[in-house]
């Protein structure tokens, strides 16, 4: 290791031993070389640290707000005050599949359940395992395909210029939202004049709806460490943080596992490997923030430039991957790019009112309806595209719109990591989109002005609107002011659902 | 180095290559509002009152370096309203009594914060902090520009004896281990008092004679 | 930009703290006649950064103490008694000239001071030389740094920081040595801080874990008292291991051979033993020195207040010059000075030895210049230090009448008793102050003076920059400028004494102090006036008003005779006073962040609720041993006396050292001190005495 020891995984240490203590963020700051200051923002920042005592949480996501989700917390709190247990709700476990999902907590540790219902409150209130747990996606979620199956073996390592351009032939994009070209980045990080490189695999996946990475970490990790190891030697990094969404205990372990696995036989070799627990929040996926939060810092988007590739993680050249995309870079490696251009796979998570939610290898350009059908929709009217930071689109209408890179953008509209959160006629869209823009306000870091003061009023002006005041015209211009002024994504597509709302569904909002 | 031309406004500005936008515009005499930036402090980018348009994307002035041949338009309709937009929340949620400049900008820019109905932050609420024999604390007047603690810690002191707190709209400035200052680490340079822009921070003994009379 | 205000200030004005070296520009914001809020002026030297004293530690100006009426005291015993300024100038110059006429010129003694004004310091050295014909003249930097003006004069023939406050980002290492910058220079501290943050190398060479210690890429953490040795062997290893600059020692030193001879035992080993430090370490510090592109040296009291402070410099000097790091950005010698205006009390002459610009009172000629420039013959006897001059008090020939300017010798000077004892001895004795102070009721006479913020003229900051105060009110009371009244002082005495005209004391306001000055050295000051400073930032050497003045010295020379610097023998010499037996501590005394010198000002201030109470660092070990609790009251007792002092146990002391601020007059550290001196400088031994510490 060419940095210090790390800040959140020394807290954790002494948050097994209990509730957080100056003296215990004293001691870690010194180990980290950090100061004390920026401990205790850390620790003030993510949610972990500041657990005590026993809550009971429903975990509130785009689907179940378009069910039950009003009278489940009803019931949850209605329990909980007379159990004399704290409520409240956490924002989406990657669940979405499973159905309303509730969280345990005990201090640092939780369990979770999915899916529970009202019945399952009760139970919980009696001191029973309220509902199945939900430690693990369950593997059958996923049907079959290139990503889903196991990973071939892993291939020997084809030498820089070779894997860049394999990866350039086949087309290959960045698989975490933004789909930027993984070979320009790869270059852009090898023609980086340093003694320390890193890679950082992204596997903070807190998107909601999307649960194709969770899947890909509990049940492929292997494939995700082949391609980081690979993307490794290519750039000429020399360590490997795997960032793992600090609430996936299931998926922590089984990375972890991967990596001892895969270290063993060798093909780490020369390799820096670690895992990392996540801090817990939506803005960690945001590939600064996230270093930051490797960092021990507030997980807080940086300015750019500089770009990652140029100052990254302690401010060397670093590679931030999806974890998707380095399992496609495995098998691109693996297969040769004719193969995977032929193919075009892509992971989808899609849930809500389908028949058989779960992770769908489809191949790209797949059209809307396809995709629906491959699930078993029934009569979708409207599919929140992307996830939260996702838009609404209208059905018939988008029915035959290719699910790939360009089409859905040069309408306005992108399959982001590939969340499909589907929605037949009976569901409340408003209530959808309370409950995003309730996620945003939620999930803020707190940085910039915009964001941090526009989302809580994005989402009074959503929840009044709801409720029948309707203010289009400040809705109009916060909409226009986070997306123009926000200083990351997370401000920036705060807006985007509400707007497609407004837009494509004139009908629920009159 | 050779200098870099860019337009701003229509105006040529021949900026030295080091220059932010923001210095290239205010060589060539065009004003552009800011609330965070501070020049010593090395704070930037929070606030984005200074975002301008550079070919159809907006870009914080303050943070931003000029690019040859760069375009740029401090004013256009869409940069002024996301300037009326940010000042309406920021003047909304905290109390900037003090603070002329901003009101100045609110006139300029026709803010007018009672249209977003009640404050939501909390802001508004704080109480004073007085725990030193120096400042006082007044968090109710805080937007989070961050100045203070890039005056506490990077920017200036290397003390760090402040720090960010909280998340989104709850967030705010506390110290280390929201000990009292003292305990904190604070050696009462003032430098956080110096630069904050609003009057959240202020010397006791200005409190004092605005009260009247002296200590 | 208008900071947010609560209060419309009547006005707001531009001036320079009157604390540290460092020379802060502050914007003084005023209501009702108080100073409420302080602000960085902006721009050199402190680019909009201040410390707590600068900004919240002026509540002297308006405290009660503050003198606003002269004093007398007809006869010895008798009680002061306010008068009109006539005749309390008419009584002192009287009973001056009377002492000078029955006992010799030399039978007096003029104490300078390093807060007081260039202009001020000028006529008070002239009031000495021209008025009265002595040479006897000082001011406190005897007691900070003679010991580097004496090294850094011979060896490289000028005495000031040879780097400016700007170069700091410019160096690739720095070595602070002796010198708790963040407390004493915290706006330098700082500067210094930031640039290790940014990538600097800050090598710190100091016993206690002070401030930048912490920050320090390398922490010597040496026995007090073996600094010669460190950098003697840093230097020797140097030449050893060819990592020194061979050239620039050929070029431009000499006395290399009389050098290399003296530290001939300096191995890495024996410095290992000597020092406490590991070998490996001053190995390292030498290396990265010495490869630096540009690497600074800074140091302050810790280097200077020894029985043996020349030589310690002397080390410096010679590390320096053996590693070339000299005459580049960022890359020389730099005391820290601690007084606001304490360089340009030097400057001013204010010292037994040198006019004006430095200008040497040995030298006949020179003399013959200031005789000519003053119409009075110029004394040829040599002047004495005011270390000497307090010590000859109550001796045959010794001093019989002092005039103190802005000075409190019961606080500053060492073994504080006999100092005491020494001025109830004289025959007369005028204060001349802003405040009471410890000094005050010995005096005959007391002088009301005004304040920083109550005159015009310059001080000169610690990088040599000169910089213009500017009035913010009218003094208090029938207080006056220290210029108003030493002009009226020379007038009398010119006039009781014969010597010279008295026309030549007729100064319509500093301006016309500081025209004097400039003719009279021209190489530094010629191109230096109040109209320049009013929009310019000038130091000195500025001999010509189309120059801002120099930045780096010695870029292509040296001020010595040769042109080249001067390597010389820096010998090793532990301190005067050994701790063991009964007092088995070693006591070091200096300055914390609240308080500054005698604390006449900051502890006038709200400064003083910040840091109430003498509070005396111990290292855990020892409180062990002594059973010293944190936070109880204690005794601190050495061979001259003892004083009460709340113990702050902490790992800042180095096992077997504790360390007392000065700044305390009722529990002054300096009555524990040993009157033990440099033989060179005369600087007292203020770092090291034997103590013992007994529960209270
Ligand atoms: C608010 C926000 C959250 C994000 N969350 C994730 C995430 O959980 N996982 C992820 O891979 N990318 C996430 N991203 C995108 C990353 O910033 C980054 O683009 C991605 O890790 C790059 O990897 P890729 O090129 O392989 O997609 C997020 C971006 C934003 C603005
Ligand atoms: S847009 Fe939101 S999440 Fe992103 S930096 Fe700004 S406050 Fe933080
Ligand atoms: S006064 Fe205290 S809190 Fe403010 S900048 Fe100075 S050290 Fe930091
Ligand atoms: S206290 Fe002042 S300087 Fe600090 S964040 Fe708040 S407004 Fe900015
Ligand atoms: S001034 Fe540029 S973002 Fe605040």
């Amino acid at each position: 290791m060419n940095h210090k020891p790390l800040l959140l995984p020394l807290l954790d240490e002494a948050l097994k031993r209990g509730p957080l203590e100056p003296a215990d963020v004293a001691a870690a700051a010194r180990a980290t070389g950090l100061p004390a200051a920026a401990a205790w923002e850390a620790v003030r920042f993510y949610p972990r640290y500041a657990a005590t005592g026993e809550r009971w949480l429903l975990v509130d996501e785009p689907v179940v707000r378009s069910r039950n989700f009003d009278s489940l917390l009803n019931a949850l709190e209605r329990v909980a005050l007379a159990a004399g247990v704290e409520s409240g709700t956490v924002y989406s476990y990657g669940l979405e599949a499973l159905g309303p999902a509730l969280v345990v907590e005990q201090g640092a540790e939780r369990r979770v359940y999915a899916p529970v219902d009202e019945a399952s409150l009760e139970r919980l209130a009696a001191g029973a395992e309220p509902g199945p747990a939900a430690g693990l996606l369950p593997r059958e979620l996923a049907g079959g395909g290139w990503l889903l199956e196991d990973p071939p073996p892993p291939p020997q390592f084809p030498g820089a210029g070779e894997l860049i351009a394999s990866a350039r032939a086949a087309g290959l994009r960045g698989l975490g939202g933004a789909h930027f070209p993984v070979w320009r980045k790869l270059e852009a990080v090898r023609a980086q004049d340093a003694a320390e490189k890193y890679v950082v695999v992204n596997g903070d996946e807190s998107e909601p709806g999307n649960f194709k990475d969770r899947w890909l970490m509990e049940h492929n990790p292997r494939l995700v460490w082949t391609g980081a190891a690979l993307a490794a030697r290519a750039v000429g990094a020399s360590e490997i943080v795997f960032y793992v969404r600090g609430e996936y205990e299931g998926a922590l372990e089984r990375v972890e596992a991967a990596r001892r696995e895969l270290a063993a036989s060798g093909y780490l070799d020369g390799l820096e490997t670690s895992t990392f627990r996540g801090g817990g929040l939506y803005i960690c996926g945001e590939e600064s923030a996230l270093l930051e939060s490797i960092e021990g810092k507030r997980a807080e988007p940086r300015l750019k430039p500089p770009y990652p590739a140029e100052a990254g993680l302690f401010g060397k050249p670093t590679l931030v991957n999806n974890v998707e995309t380095l399992a496609h870079l495995a098998l691109v490696a693996s297969h040769g790019a004719d193969a995977y251009r032929e193919r075009r796979p892509k992971l989808f998570s899609i849930s809500g009112d389908v028949a058989k939610p779960g992770v769908y290898e489809l191949a790209l350009g797949t059209t809307l309806e396809e995709a629906l059908a491959a699930a078993g929709a029934g009569r979708a009217r409207a599919v929140l595209l992307g996830g939260a930071a996702g838009t609404f689109l209208k059905l018939p209408d988008a029915a035959g719109l290719p699910l790939d890179f360009e089409a859905p953008r040069a309408q306005g509209d992108s399959i982001g990591p590939g969340a499909l959160m589907v929605f037949d006629e009976t569901r409340d869209l408003w209530a959808v989109a309370e409950g995003v823009s309730a996620f945003f306000a939620h999930e803020s870091c707190g940085k910039c002005f915009p964001c941090s003061l526009g989302t809580p009023h994005l989402h009074r002006l959503v929840w009044n609107w709801r409720r029948g005041q309707r203010r289009p015209e400040l809705l109009h211009e916060l909409a226009q002011a986070l997306e123009q002024g926000s200083l990351c994504g997370l401000g920036q597509a705060a807006p985007w659902a509400v707007r497609s709302l407004l837009e494509r569904f004139v009908e629920v909002n009159r | 180095m050779s200098r870099v031309a860019v337009v701003i406004d229509g105006l040529l500005v021949q900026a030295e290559p080091d220059w932010t936008v923001l210095e290239a515009a205010r060589s060539a005499g065009v004003e552009i509002p800011t609330l965070c930036h501070h020049e010593r402090t090395g704070t930037e980018g929070i606030c984005r009152l200074c975002m301008v348009e550079v070919a159809g994307r907006m870009e914080p002035a303050c943070a931003t370096r000029v690019r040859p041949g760069m375009v740029v338009n401090t004013r256009g309709a869409a940069v002024e309203q996301l300037r009326r937009t940010v000042l309406e929340l920021v003047a909304l949620e905290t109390n900037v009594e003090y603070d002329d400049e901003l009101s100045g900008w609110m006139e300029e820019y026709g803010a007018d914060p009672t249209r977003w109905g009640e404050p939501l932050a909390g802001r508004r609420q704080r109480k004073p902090l007085a725990d030193n024999p120096f400042f006082v604390r007044e968090y109710d007047k805080c937007y989070n520009c961050r100045r203070c603690l890039d005056a506490c810690g990077e920017g200036i002191q290397g003390v760090w004896a402040l720090a960010f707190t909280g998340r989104g709209a709850e967030a705010g400035v506390t110290t280390t281990f929201d000990l009292e200052l003292a305990e904190a680490g604070c050696i009462f340079c003032g430098n956080c008092v110096e630069v904050c822009p609003t009057g959240a921070l202020v010397p006791l003994e200005e409190l004092r004679a605005a009260k009247g009379g002296p200590s | 930009m208008t900071p947010p205000l609560r209060l419309e200030p009547d006005r707001v004005v531009s001036t320079v703290c009157p604390y540290c070296g460092v020379g802060c520009r502050v914007d003084l914001y005023v209501k009702n006649e108080r100073v409420y809020r302080v602000m960085a002026h902006g721009g050199p030297p402190n680019y909009g950064a201040l410390c707590v004293k600068g900004r919240f530690g002026l509540g002297f100006l308006h405290h009660p103490d503050r003198l606003t009426t002269p004093l007398i005291r007809r006869r010895k015993g008798g009680e002061l008694e306010p008068v009109g300024w006539r005749e309390a100038l008419d009584f002192a110059a009287e009973r001056l000239a009377w002492v000078a006429a029955k006992h010799g010129p030399d039978s007096l003694y003029f104490i300078s001071s390093a807060k007081a004004t260039n202009e001020a310091n000028y006529l008070m050295q002239k009031l000495a030389r021209a008025a009265v014909g002595t040479h006897n003249v000082d001011h406190c930097a005897r007691l900070c740094h003679s010991s580097s003006t004496a090294a850094l004069s011979r060896s490289l023939g000028s005495a000031a920081m040879s780097n400016t406050i700007e170069e700091i980002p410019l160096s690739d290492v720095i070595l602070v040595t002796g010198s708790n910058t963040v407390e004493t220079h915290p706006v330098i501290g700082a500067m210094i801080k930031k640039a290790a943050r940014n990538g600097a190398y800050l090598i710190v060479a100091d016993p206690r874990r002070v401030g930048l210690a912490e920050s320090a890429h390398l922490w010597l953490r040496l026995k007090p008292g073996s600094d010669p040795v460190l950098f003697g062997a840093m230097a020797r290893w140097l030449v050893e291991s060819g990592h020194y600059d061979r050239a620039f020692v050929e070029e431009r030193a000499e006395g290399f051979d009389e050098w290399w001879a003296s530290v001939r035992e300096y191995t890495l080993e024996f410095a290992e033993s000597a020092t406490g430090v590991p070998a490996e370490k001053i190995r390292a510090a030498a290396e990265r020195y010495a490869a630096a592109g540009a690497a600074a040296i800074y140091w302050a009291m810790g280097i200077t207040q020894h029985s043996h402070g020349v030589a310690n410099v002397q080390a410096l000097v010679n590390l320096a010059v053996l590693a070339g790091q000299l005459g580049k950005p960022g890359s020389g010698l730099n005391p820290l000075r601690g007084q606001n205006n304490v360089q340009g009390a030097g400057d001013m002459g204010a010292l037994p030895n040198v006019y004006p610009g430095y200008q040497p009172t040995a030298n006949a000629a020179v003399r013959e210049r200031w005789g000519r420039l003053w119409g009075t013959p110029q004394p040829e006897t040599a002047g004495i230090t005011m270390t000497e001059a307090l010590e000859s008090i109550g001796r045959p020939g010794g001093v019989r009448a002092v005039y103190l300017m802005g000075e409190d010798p019961v606080t500053s000077e060492p073994y504080q008793e006999h100092v005491r004892a020494a001025l109830a001895q004289l025959d007369f004795l005028v204060v001349q102050d802003i405040l009471k102070n410890e000094t005050y009721p010995y005096a005959d006479v007391v002088l009301p003076a005004a304040s920083f913020a109550e005159k015009n003229g310059t001080f000169t900051n610690t990088d040599r920059r000169v910089q213009l105060l500017r009035p913010v009110f009218e003094p208090p009371g029938r207080a006056r400028p220290d210029v108003w009244i030493l002009a009226r002082m020379g007038t009398r005495l010119a006039r009781l004494l014969n010597r010279g005209s008295a026309a030549s004391w007729e100064y319509p306001n500093a301006a016309a102090v500081w025209e004097e000055v400039r003719r009279a050295a021209p190489e530094m000051f010629g191109g230096i006036s109040h109209a320049r400073l009013e929009h310019e930032n000038l130091r000195w050497p500025c001999a010509s008003e189309s120059s801002p003045g120099v930045s780096v010295l010695f870029t292509d020379g040296f001020a010595t005779p040769s042109g080249r610097a001067r390597l010389l023998p820096a010998p090793w010499n532990p301190p005067a006073e050994q701790p063991g037996g009964e007092y088995p501590l070693l006591l070091s005394t200096g300055r914390v962040l609240y308080h500054w010198h005698g604390g006449a000002l900051s502890r006038r201030s709200a400064l003083s609720e910040a840091y109430p109470t003498l509070k005396v660092e111990v290292n855990p070990a020892d409180a062990e041993r002594y059973g010293v609790r944190d936070g109880a009251a204690v005794w601190l007792v050495s061979r001259r006396g003892r004083i009460r002092a709340v113990a702050w146990v902490t790992e800042r002391a180095p096992e077997g050292v504790v360390f007392a601020p000065i700044h305390f007059a009722e529990e002054a550290a300096n009555r524990l001190t040993n009157n033990a001196y440099d033989p060179v400088s005369k600087i007292p031994e203020y770092k090291a005495a034997a103590v013992r510490l007994e529960p209270a």
